[in-house]
């Protein structure tokens, strides 16, 4: 039996915490409720009696009798709420807009950020975001909040710029452009970070298993749960997984260090190696434009899947230097499952996943104590919007959950 | 309201998300619009009425300018309805259904064909499909219905009914067993392994629907692919040219495949 978790009748977040019980106990009881968080019965009442008026919990029913008064049942009222997940990508935006319990009710895809400076696209999602809530029927009061996913660091507003994959965005301050246009609280991290929540949150992996979620766009990210929790760091950039030398000979990295993951095996590398080869291009029908790198990656990857040899080849390369990369995580951490999300994966995942259970399997120091779980985030197109939608339920409504994040500063 | 620009919309029934295949033609769908300068809203409802007003709403609030119907009945409300609004509309349609508006049309029996001639030239011996429910239409799933020599085992556990038939299989004489979810797939695999039943000698396992979690399982397995992706462009295409008034008819879906790995 779980042991009650105490908490404090003064604590600001004891409400959250309560909320928190009832979305992840299904169905319970305001006598459960009480014995598993510590706190009195008059208090869990005045609780759960404010969620009830807020329109966050509902009664649905009465428990079995066992002699004495029945009690009532509680649940989640999940249709009470609702949250938009919007992953920054350069090939495409996806918004998902789901309800308390992080089931989708809908989603818009639109172009990706590939064209305009974020000043242009902060207006155009303002007006998505706007026509979508309608055409779902859903009242703007009844959004928590925005989450938004994107690539690369968190480096504030006016920040040095330095990322190729993210460009101007990692320095933008989205949360102070996008709030007043769109009149509710936006709260931004990162792809990864966003995807492995997303796997948390929808009950795919449990609260007491760590894991880490390696997220595929333009670049790579790391998102990390450790006790249920996305692990932030001293700055919340934990994950620069892309900058990880897999070959302290290779090729200099925008970064300044050599041989990173990013250089060898991200998207970008892919299609400059199909390039050296003209007769692969022109049959690929590879675009030869910088700007569209993704859709030229994804030709290559779809032709990977359908066991193209070259392309096969291609994506067989890039996916021993991110096995090389998993494999020192896991070594570090100590980890027993690993995810592959993002479009990246899309189309030639299985291709990286077979690749990684074959280096985690045969050289992970804890090879023979457990076995490593490599598996494909289903659906890799949509982890990080989900995810990020999770995120905003997080903030508005479990801040304690949301604040538990390990961080590495001391 | 803003104006954010024309969308392409799709109602999702539940039941219908976590299909592979479906999971596979939603997807595809968004690429062709995004590169005609359009965006794709997807709305999940529980039922008909709800669908029904989702498409009213729709035609009063604007920005949607065309639906993608997901599998149609005869007679179906929504054709009537969205033909009421005057809202342009798309169909994935079974080819057995006479279809006067542009629509994608499935062979409901392509993906057994398909499997049949797989299984005349790489199989001798006992063919099991087992499943635990009748896959929805519309994306050809008359499993194996109409062949006598593919046997059809209903089965609360897929696992389990599979590891059975396994148990009663050897190399001289082999089974082939067919589950319906990838899901399923995997975990027969593994219960197949975890009994020392010998995968593809003594039992070949076909999955009916192909998808990356067939591909990366911890040996590939064999499936149908039962071309999502194509089916997605086509209505994608469509969608495109019905909002554009121009003529598109119907076309019919690329025949499904038997993708050869590990498992057979």
């Amino acid at each position: 039996m779980t042991p009650p978790r105490r908490i404090g009748p003064s604590s600001a977040n004891t409400r959250s915490v309560v909320l928190d019980m009832v979305r992840s106990g299904g169905t319970v009881t305001r006598t459960e409720l009480a014995g598993r968080s510590g706190l009195t019965p008059t208090s869990i009442a005045r609780i759960v009696k404010s969620l009830i008026e807020d329109g966050l919990v509902v009664e649905t029913g009465f428990s079995e009798s066992t002699g004495g008064k029945r009690s009532s049942l509680l649940e989640l009222n999940t249709a009470g709420r609702f949250a938009v997940g919007l992953s920054l990508d350069a090939g495409r935006l996806t918004y998902v807009v789901t309800d308390l319990a992080g089931s989708v009710i809908g989603r818009l895809v639109s172009p990706g950020i590939e064209q305009a400076g974020p000043g242009e696209d902060v207006v155009r999602i303002a007006r998505e975001l706007g026509q979508l809530l309608v055409q779902l029927d859903i009242p703007l009061e009844s959004v928590v909040g925005v989450g938004v996913a994107g690539a690369g660091l968190d480096l504030g507003a006016g920040a040095e710029r330095l990322s190729l994959t993210a460009t101007e965005w990692e320095s933008f301050a989205l949360n102070k452009a996008l709030e007043p246009r769109i009149g509710l609280p936006v709260v931004r991290d990162n792809d990864a970070a966003c995807a492995a929540l997303g796997q948390y949150w929808a009950g795919r992996i449990s609260a007491t298993q760590d894991f880490a979620t390696l997220y595929m766009s333009n670049g790579f990210g790391l998102g990390l749960m450790v006790g249920g929790s996305i692990a932030r760091g001293a700055s919340s950039n934990v994950g620069e997984i892309g900058h990880l030398i897999v070959d302290v000979d290779g090729p200099e990295c925008w970064c300044g260090a050599r041989g990173c993951l990013e250089m060898l095996a991200a998207p970008r590398a892919v299609v400059a190696a199909a390039l050296e080869d003209d007769e692969l291009a022109d049959r690929l029908g590879l675009s030869r434009d910088p700007h569209r790198f993704r859709a030229d990656f994804e030709a290559i990857a779809r032709a990977a899947a359908g066991g193209e040899a070259r392309c096969c080849a291609l994506i067989q390369r890039s996916a021993r230097y991110v096995a090389a990369a998993v494999l020192s995580i896991v070594n570090v951490l100590d980890l027993d499952r690993i995810v592959l999300a993002g479009p990246g994966f899309a189309d030639a995942g299985a291709i990286y996943v077979r690749e990684i259970r074959d280096q985690v399997t045969r050289f992970a120091r804890t090879r023979t104590i457990h076995p490593v779980i490599v598996e494909l985030a289903d659906p890799g197109l949509d982890a990080a919007a989900g995810g990020a939608a999770t995120l905003a339920l997080q903030h508005a409504l479990t801040p304690h959950a949301a604040a538990a994040g390990w961080s590495g500063s001391s | 309201m803003t104006d954010a620009g024309e969308s392409i919309g799709l109602v999702i029934r539940h039941g219908r998300d976590g299909d592979p295949v479906a999971d596979a033609v939603v997807r595809a769908i968004a690429g062709p619009l995004l590169a005609a300068g359009l965006r794709f809203v997807t709305r999940s409802v529980t039922d008909e009425e709800t669908e029904l007003r989702t498409y009213r709403l729709w035609a009063r609030v604007g920005g949607i300018a065309g639906v993608i119907l997901l599998g149609v009945a005869e007679p179906d409300a929504r054709i009537r309805l969205l033909r009421q609004i005057d809202m342009p509309f798309v169909a994935l349609a079974p080819a057995s259904t006479a279809v006067d508006y542009p629509a994608v049309t499935v062979n409901a029996t392509a993906a057994s064909t398909a499997l049949a001639g797989f299984l005349d030239t790489h199989h001798s011996g006992r063919c099991v499909y087992v499943t635990s429910q009748r896959v929805p239409e519309p994306f050809g799933t008359d499993a194996a219905a109409d062949d006598p020599a593919i046997e059809i085992v209903h089965a609360d556990d897929v696992v389990d009914e599979s590891v059975r038939l396994g148990a009663q299989a050897s190399e001289a004489a082999p089974i082939a067993l067919v589950v319906d979810s990838d899901h399923d797939a995997v975990a027969v695999l593994g219960a197949l392994e975890a009994q020392g039943i010998r995968v593809p000698e003594a039992v070949a396992l076909i999955c009916w629907s192909d998808s990356l979690v067939c591909q990366s399982a911890s040996r590939p397995i064999t499936a149908i692919d039962r071309r999502g992706r194509e089916i997605g462009t086509e209505l994608g295409l469509a969608a495109i040219a019905a909002i554009h008034d121009e003529s598109f008819g119907s076309v019919a879906a690329p025949a499904p495949v038997v993708v050869i790995r590990e498992t057979t």
